[in-house]
């Protein structure tokens, strides 16, 4: 629909539109702060200059709410890219960074700690620590099954990955209703449905270095996601060694997916529905669709981070559910408007 | 620019029984060598050996001075420039798309095209007759046109040895044969699987036989298209006679004991 246009004026319009989200998103909440307001309390500590806003509000905007809407920058921007990076490597675009079982690792690792420590210290740095080490063994596990003979098999991946995550799935199931602690099951609901009220700056931080560190090398080497979805002959013949492309993707997905798993519990939808979206809009040449993954994914999370805290305030939504809710209309408003192309299987 | 592609004692297959056994071919330098062979007799495995798509088990691919297997896989893809069977079209790229990955073994570091590649491109989609459908996705292109676009991406290569599996399939006969003329007037070494021994006496120089993965038959295409070899490995009678028109060798074929 919109591939015609230069890339650099895409991205830097999308840039734009994050910035501006996380500004307005930032005065968003129960005590409701204007975007100017919100600006300058940021510049001040971006600058290091006093703030020049009351305290209060000041504390609020970078205490509390800068880290959250900053981690869903990076949270959306990581599942969205590591969705797209699935996609190619299994050469499907249902593909979906969940469907190497990753999530479901997670899961175990976080249930774990949360049913065994108790919901407050798992409130620390343990639970996320957890939850990606269950993820980290999960995509270990996924990737020496899915190898035969030296190749990394894009089926078996999926079905070893799938196959993993059902048993998880199960195990996590089995701690949660062997638990009588009612406070870890409700911890664990919202976990398993995503979730960044646990942001804090450290969090936040470790984040953006994993994700940002990850997407420069990825947008260099962007055109071998292309040569990979040509299949495993055509990526040889243009120069691609489509086997050991796809272990590199492999690490970059358990990293990116990981990560955001860890920090913010499984948030469904973005990173199959974003990276089909960035196709229908912009066409299937990853040296576009990757960069404006990342910003397409971070703006879904900012905003339904900002409905999650919106919409029964003073309590909050699961993210997941606001992904879902907002994330599915669009896209199958721009599935329908977008007649002429395929979906590209 | 032009090279002799030797294939020297090849054996490969996908482990258990070899698919291809010690074949060794010759492909003089801007020649055209037709393999030919019934289905399932190691055509394309063979060729995939050629593209660093499957290592073959004993034996070497030297194309002029370079082993393509030990110079680096960039710099064989700019060697070999590939049209295979079943490609997958990816997701939905336009056919300018598709081509200008051709150009991905010249990129620099950042896998950016610049205006030479768009250049190359631009001629190859000319001469494959791709240009008026090159801004149309792959999937609402004719099996005929896409088919085209894999040949304009193997020309965007800028190769010296072309690789072509079946490069007439799904094409009308006009293409079937601007397809076969094209290849052999690049003046580059050609190496192509073709199942129509009829196009093969008329565009190749050399035809070499595979027959349940070994090579039977090679030479001038006179010479190996004898009613024995028809017999024997193709399971059709035949006979080989002259274009009236052309002067081109044509192959016949009927059905045995008709």
């Amino acid at each position: 629909m919109l591939g015609g246009l230069p890339l650099p004026a895409v991205l830097a319009a999308l840039a734009v539109a994050v910035a501006a989200s996380v500004v307005v998103s930032v005065g968003l909440g129960p005590v409701s702060i204007p975007p100017l307001t919100v600006a300058r309390s940021l510049w001040a500590h971006l600058t290091g200059a006093a703030a020049p806003v009351d305290a209060a509000q000041d504390f609020i905007v970078w205490q509390l709410r800068t880290p959250r809407v900053l981690l869903g920058v990076f949270v959306g921007a990581g599942l969205a890219v590591a969705g797209l990076l699935v996609q190619a490597m299994v050469r499907n675009p249902v593909g979906d960074p969940y469907i190497l079982g990753l999530s479901s690792g997670a899961s175990v690792g976080a249930v774990l700690v949360i049913t065994s420590l108790g919901a407050t210290a798992a409130g620390l740095f343990t639970g996320p620590a957890a939850a990606f080490l269950g993820a980290a063994l999960t995509g270990l596990l996924v990737f020496v099954l899915s190898r035969v003979r030296g190749r990394l098999q894009p089926a078996r991946m999926v079905l070893a990955g799938v196959a993993l995550g059902q048993l998880l799935g199960g195990v996590t199931s089995f701690l949660l209703l062997r638990t009588r602690n009612t406070d870890a099951q409700q911890q664990v609901l919202f976990w398993m449905l995503g979730s960044l009220a646990g942001a804090r700056w450290d969090l936040m931080g470790v984040c953006a270095v994993v994700v940002v560190v990850l997407l420069v090398p990825l947008c260099w080497q962007a055109n071998r996601l292309n040569l990979l979805v040509l299949g495993d002959d055509g990526a040889s013949a243009l120069g691609t060694d489509p086997t050991r492309t796809r272990a590199w993707l492999f690490v970059a997905v358990g990293l990116l997916t990981g990560t955001a798993v860890a920090v913010s519990g499984s948030i469904g939808f973005v990173g199959l529905v974003v990276p089909n979206l960035a196709r229908l809009l912009f066409g299937a040449d990853h040296r576009r669709t990757l960069p404006v993954c990342a910003l397409l994914g971070a703006l879904v999370i900012v905003w339904s981070d900002a409905a999650a805290r919106l919409v029964l305030a003073p309590s909050e939504l699961p993210i997941g559910i606001l992904t879902a809710a907002i994330g599915v209309p669009v896209f199958l408003y721009v599935l329908r408007r977008s007649a002429t192309g395929s979906v590209g299987v | 620019m032009n090279a002799t592609l030797v294939v020297d004692g090849v054996t490969v297959g996908y482990g258990g029984t070899p698919a291809v056994a010690d074949a060794s071919l010759t492909v003089a330098p801007g020649g055209f060598l037709a393999l030919v062979g019934p289905n399932g007799s190691g055509k394309s495995t063979l060729l995939k050996t050629l593209f660093r798509a499957l290592r073959p088990e004993r034996g070497h691919l030297v194309l002029g001075e370079d082993d393509l297997w030990t110079i680096p896989h960039r710099e064989n893809a700019r060697a070999v420039g590939v049209l295979a069977q079943h490609a997958s079209d990816g997701f939905d790229f336009t056919a300018h798309e598709a081509v200008m990955l051709g150009r991905s073994p010249h990129l620099g570091t950042f896998g950016r095209p610049g205006a030479g590649d768009g250049a190359v491109v631009r001629r190859a989609l000319e001469r494959t007759g791709c240009t008026g459908f090159a801004h149309r996705p792959l999937s609402q292109l004719s099996g005929g046109e896409r088919q085209r676009v894999l040949l304009a991406r193997a020309l965007a290569q800028e190769p010296r040895v072309l690789v072509l599996d079946e490069p007439t399939n799904h094409l009308d006969p006009h293409h079937q044969l601007a397809t076969l003329r094209l290849a052999r007037s690049l003046g580059i070494t050609v190496l192509a699987a073709l199942h129509s021994l009829d196009l093969a006496a008329q565009y190749a120089d050399r035809i070499a036989v595979l027959s349940a993965g070994r090579v039977v038959a090679a030479g001038a295409p006179l010479d190996v298209l004898t009613r024995e070899v028809l017999v024997t490995h193709f399971r059709v009678d035949g006979s080989v006679i002259t274009d009236p028109v052309t002067g081109q060798p044509r192959v016949l074929l009927r059905e045995l004991d008709a």
